[in-house]
């Protein structure tokens, strides 16, 4: 029986404004197991980054109401859990790499000074100690000479070089969970199949649970065991990766899947999902693809689909798919 | 790379400098034919020859002999010995010694009104930050529309009429005998504090208020930063956050603005000045101008822009320091 | 090629909607009324006022407290009805704000988008200029500046349209820098436009918005400015400025005597003025650039939320099974 690391059931997340409620995050199951790949996939504004934060707790001062009636991190159950306490637990069981690494690095201070901070606040070490640490963290990342870029700026390293040290930071204190939200957006081609090698690598060698989350399923392709895909706040599928990508089942799947170049594809054509995600004030009544769907019935309009668990333990929330695997 | 800026930077200052200097060369002598007409002594019954003696000898006490060119060029090396020339004031002071012994006067009204109101709005600036959204905040948002379109000098007639005259907190005009009895002591000290305080006040209301509205939106500005997550993420205690992360960061656009007032300390001053009787550069100005002392107008006016280049000067330098990403020569 | 008449209607329901716009947004309404209440005084002084303080004949005893002939008193140096004062004064703030404001509005952009435009030597020669003018005091040069030529109307417009340009020509030019990049000015330059087409037809209308929302808060700041100058006793002297009457409140011993309505009413006057300017500037402003909208605080929100409707919308994500039963 291998652990849980992160386990969150019936995750809701609004933001109320002056014009009414933004549903962000609309009850979302989402469990990772230790040494796992879980990748969260949808398009930007469908709430992926909102779930994220929300399970790190990070979304205290934005004005969110939060509902789960579960979340717990290694054991723990973090819905209770004072901000103070958290605290300790961002960082060392659970860190977090983000997606433009420009602005998520603090532009007055060096980034070594940056990496001993969680050293010194986790492993109460001495500045001097925490420099080594983090010296030797950088060099993990396979940052060239590490004690010189300890003390330059982030305006001063090239994005690939920057993004390499958030994941020397997400690694710092060897966390049981680490979530990557879009860690290779702002990244060159090239680039990108660097950061994407070094994290895989670091994961599999660390054996450490990983949250992935992007928009781009080519990302995702090699790295993940389980696709989370997201649709306007709610889980639409979720398979193990290699199914997913052998037979999508939801037609959003399918069009996100279709609008990635494949070389095989001797049509030369792209499936393309027209219009863009609903207003998340102001949703469509039933499913909340349907006005984007090309296969959308009468049922479509005016029921929201379940999430269905098929015999072959896939889930798919489709009316199409309910009907196709009814007895 | 940084020192050629510098130098650079040191040698446009200059320039600049010298353009001011014409400039207020020669603006005074625009469409005067004579600049001297106004000083020289009747002719009562002297003859011209000897009335001609007179008036040459006017024209070099006050620097005015010879042509325009040959004035210039005199002024300008005075200028660079340290001499601004001869005032128009009975006993021809020298308008650098005028300056100088108002000059403290000035410094002590608007340094301490800069300090005042920079301790106190981001002070108070950041707290609305802090509560943002609360009633605090919104209560600075109502009272920085107030005072932005409330001349100082009419909160300062308001406060001489109520705290000066209605009340008699503090006195609404200055002492006279402040500037001569002025000693090194307690009593001293404190009598110029007491007279200050009205000045000072009507000068930091609107101080504190856009001090601390700067430092809000910037406060804010900063928190909503990616990094301020990251460091969040990192389980960095709140208060590290808020002291290592944010206020660091927020300084910027707050040092931008202290910059600014920094060279407008001395010259931005008059009105007050004026209403409250204050022995400083700006009433020197003004008495100047109703005397029609050019020289010591002149003189003021080229101190100030000097004041001024020199304080822009040290803010650009010193900016680097703060925010590493300026690197000297180019700004963000 | 549009006509010249079309053009002008397009221009003409481009504003009606504009000033629609500013009329729903409630700091640009209160803005809005002010100025036009203001402007509207100015223009009806004459009668509007009970007495002309133009008028030697009408002046009477110095400093008589507020009655019913004498709303606010009287001046305490001269004997004029206060009141009336107030009334014509509306006539200098107004016109030299507005006129100022105008004149900066159309040197200051045509500055800036000359020097980001031509680029090189005329760049060169007017950033120089701006540099230097930031550099030299402006209140204590104005004073100078006065003192040589007169304190007429026309040399206080002029001398404040001098300094008043430059910080809007500075942000015109950013702008007109990133224009020039942009692909429809590359379009017309290699469809051979000249010079000045571009700059007139396609970069002026780019910054368009950038000087309206600049126009409305030099003008309140130009009002500042004058009632500074005609306070220290630098303005036109012939003219009853709402300075000038607190120069000389404060001179003739307003204070003393506890006339404080002396003080109060011509403050108040530019205070309203400038405030209502303001609203407008910071109305357009936002109009204008969306981003500016200042974010309500959550917090508030929270407190208002109907926690029952707040509990639907959470129920309401859940999965339920209907649907699925009734169609089989």
């Amino acid at each position: 029986m291998s652990e849980r690391v992160l386990d969150i059931r019936n995750l809701k997340v609004v933001f109320p404004n002056e014009l009414g409620i933004i549903r962000a995050v609309e009850g979302i199951d989402l469990e990772i197991e230790k040494g796992k790949c879980v990748a969260l996939v949808g398009e930007s504004g469908c709430g992926k980054s909102v779930t994220s934060l929300a399970s790190m707790k990070l979304l205290g001062n934005s004005g969110a109401i939060v509902r789960a009636d579960k979340m717990e991190l290694c054991g723990t159950d973090i819905r209770e859990l004072s901000d103070k306490d958290m605290q300790d637990f961002r960082g060392k069981r659970i860190s977090m790499i983000f997606q433009d690494a420009l602005s998520a690095l603090n532009p007055v201070m060096t980034i070594g000074k940056q990496l001993d901070e969680i050293f010194i606040r986790h492993f109460n070490v001495s500045k001097k100690e925490a420099k080594e640490h983090s010296i030797e963290a950088l060099k993990l990342v396979g940052v060239p000479d590490p004690a010189v870029r300890y003390k330059a700026y982030p305006h001063e390293l090239s994005g690939g070089m920057r993004q390499r040290v958030l994941i020397a930071m997400a690694f710092a204190c060897n966390p049981d969970l680490i979530i990557a939200d879009e860690p290779t957006t702002a990244l060159d081609v090239t680039i990108q199949a660097q950061v994407l090698d070094l994290l895989s690598d670091l994961q599999k060698s660390h054996h450490k649970a990983l949250l992935l989350i992007t928009h781009d399923f080519s990302v995702v392709v090699h790295m993940a065991d389980e696709i989370c895909v997201m649709y306007s706040g709610k889980i639409v599928e979720k398979a193990p990766a290699k199914e997913l990508f052998r037979e999508p089942l939801h037609p959003y799947t399918k069009g996100l899947i279709g609008s990635v170049a494949k070389m095989e594809d001797k049509k030369g054509k792209f499936i393309q999902i027209p219009d863009s995600l609903p207003n998340p004030m102001n949703k469509p009544s039933g499913c909340y693809f349907h006005p984007r769907c090309a296969c959308a019935t009468e049922k479509c309009k005016t029921y929201m689909p379940p999430l269905r668990t098929l015999e072959n333990g896939r889930q798919v929330r489709c009316w199409i798919q309910e009907e196709a695997h009814e007895p | 790379m940084g020192k050629i800026y510098i130098v650079k930077r040191i040698l446009y200052t200059v320039f600049v400098f010298a353009v001011v200097v014409t400039l207020c060369f020669f603006i005074p002598r625009i469409g005067v034919d004579d600049p001297c007409s106004r000083y020289y002594p009747a002719q009562g019954n002297m003859s011209d020859a000897q009335y001609e003696v007179i008036k040459e000898l006017t024209r070099e006490q006050y620097g005015l002999d010879g042509t325009t060119w040959s004035q210039f060029c005199r002024y300008i090396s005075n200028l660079c010995k340290g001499d601004l020339g001869t005032s128009y004031q009975s006993g021809s002071p020298k308008v650098i010694d005028l300056i100088f012994a108002r000059l403290p006067w000035t410094l002590v009204l608007s340094v301490s009104s800069m300090l005042i109101s920079l301790f106190f709005g981001m002070l108070i600036g950041a707290f609305c930050a802090w509560k943002r959204g609360g009633w605090q905040d919104r209560a600075l948002m109502n009272a920085s529309t107030i005072t932005t379109a409330l001349p100082a000098f009419f909160l300062a007639l308001l406060l001489a009429f109520f705290l000066g005259f209605q009340w008699e907190i503090f006195p609404a005009y200055t002492d006279q005998n402040m500037v001569s009895s002025f000693r090194w002591n307690a009593k001293s000290v404190l009598n110029v504090a007491y007279n200050a305080a009205l000045p000072v006040i009507s000068s930091v209301i609107g101080g504190i208020i856009s001090y601390a509205q700067s430092t809000r939106n910037s406060v804010i500005a900063v928190s909503n930063e990616n990094f301020i997550i990251t460091a969040k993420a990192k389980g960095v205690s709140n208060t590290a956050v808020i002291y290592k992360h944010t206020l660091r960061n927020a300084m910027l656009p707050i040092a931008t603005s202290l910059g600014m007032s920094i060279s407008g300390l001395i010259g931005g001053s008059v009105v007050i000045e004026q209403i409250f009787n204050w022995n400083g550069v700006g009433t020197l100005f003004l008495e100047a101008n109703n005397t029609n002392d050019y020289p010591l107008m002149m003189g003021i006016m080229i101190f100030l822009s000097a004041f001024a280049l020199v304080a822009n000067l040290v803010t650009d330098l010193c900016y680097s320091l703060l925010d590493p990403r300026v690197t000297l020569g180019e700004k963000r | 090629m549009k006509s010249k008449v079309e053009n002008l209607k397009i221009l003409k329901n481009k504003s009606g909607a504009f000033v629609r716009k500013i009329w729903k947004h409630r700091q640009g309404r209160i803005g809005m009324i002010v100025v036009l209440l203001l402007v509207l005084t100015a223009v009806f002084a004459k009668w509007i006022a009970p007495y002309d303080p133009y008028d030697v004949t009408q002046r009477v005893d110095k400093g008589l407290s507020p009655s019913l002939t004498h709303l606010l008193g009287t001046s305490i140096t001269t004997g004029q009805d206060v009141f009336s004062m107030l009334i014509y004064g509306t006539r200098v703030s107004l016109s030299v704000g507005i006129i100022t404001g105008l004149a900066i509005a159309v040197l200051g952009s045509v500055l800036g988008v000359a020097a980001g435009y031509l680029g090189g030597i005329v760049d060169m020669v007017l950033m120089r200029i701006v540099d230097i003018m930031i550099v030299i005091p402006t209140l204590p040069l104005t004073i100078v500046i006065t003192n040589i030529f007169g304190h007429s109307y026309v040399v206080i417009v002029l001398v404040f349209v001098l300094f008043g340009w430059q910080s809007l020509s500075r942000v015109v030019r950013s702008q007109v820098l990133l224009l020039k990049n942009s692909d429809y000015v590359k379009a017309a330059e290699l469809a051979g436009a000249g010079k000045k087409y571009i700059m007139f037809r396609h970069i002026l209308p780019g910054v368009s918005h950038l000087v309206v929302m600049n126009t409305a808060l030099t003008c309140a700041g130009i009002m500042i400015a004058e009632a500074g100058l005609s306070f220290l006793g630098l303005g036109n002297p012939t003219a009853i400025s709402w300075g000038k009457m607190l120069a000389d409140a404060q001179s003739g011993g307003s204070m003393l005597f506890g006339h404080w309505w002396t003080i109060l009413a011509p403050g108040i006057g530019i205070f309203l003025s400038v405030f209502a300017f303001m609203r407008l500037g910071l109305a357009i402003e936002e109009i204008l650039n969306p981003k500016m909208k200042r974010k309500s605080g959550a917090y508030v929100m929270h407190r208002q939320l109907n926690h029952r409707y707040l509990e639907e919308v959470f129920q309401s994500m859940n999965d339920v099974e209907t649907g699925g039963t009734a169609d089989e």
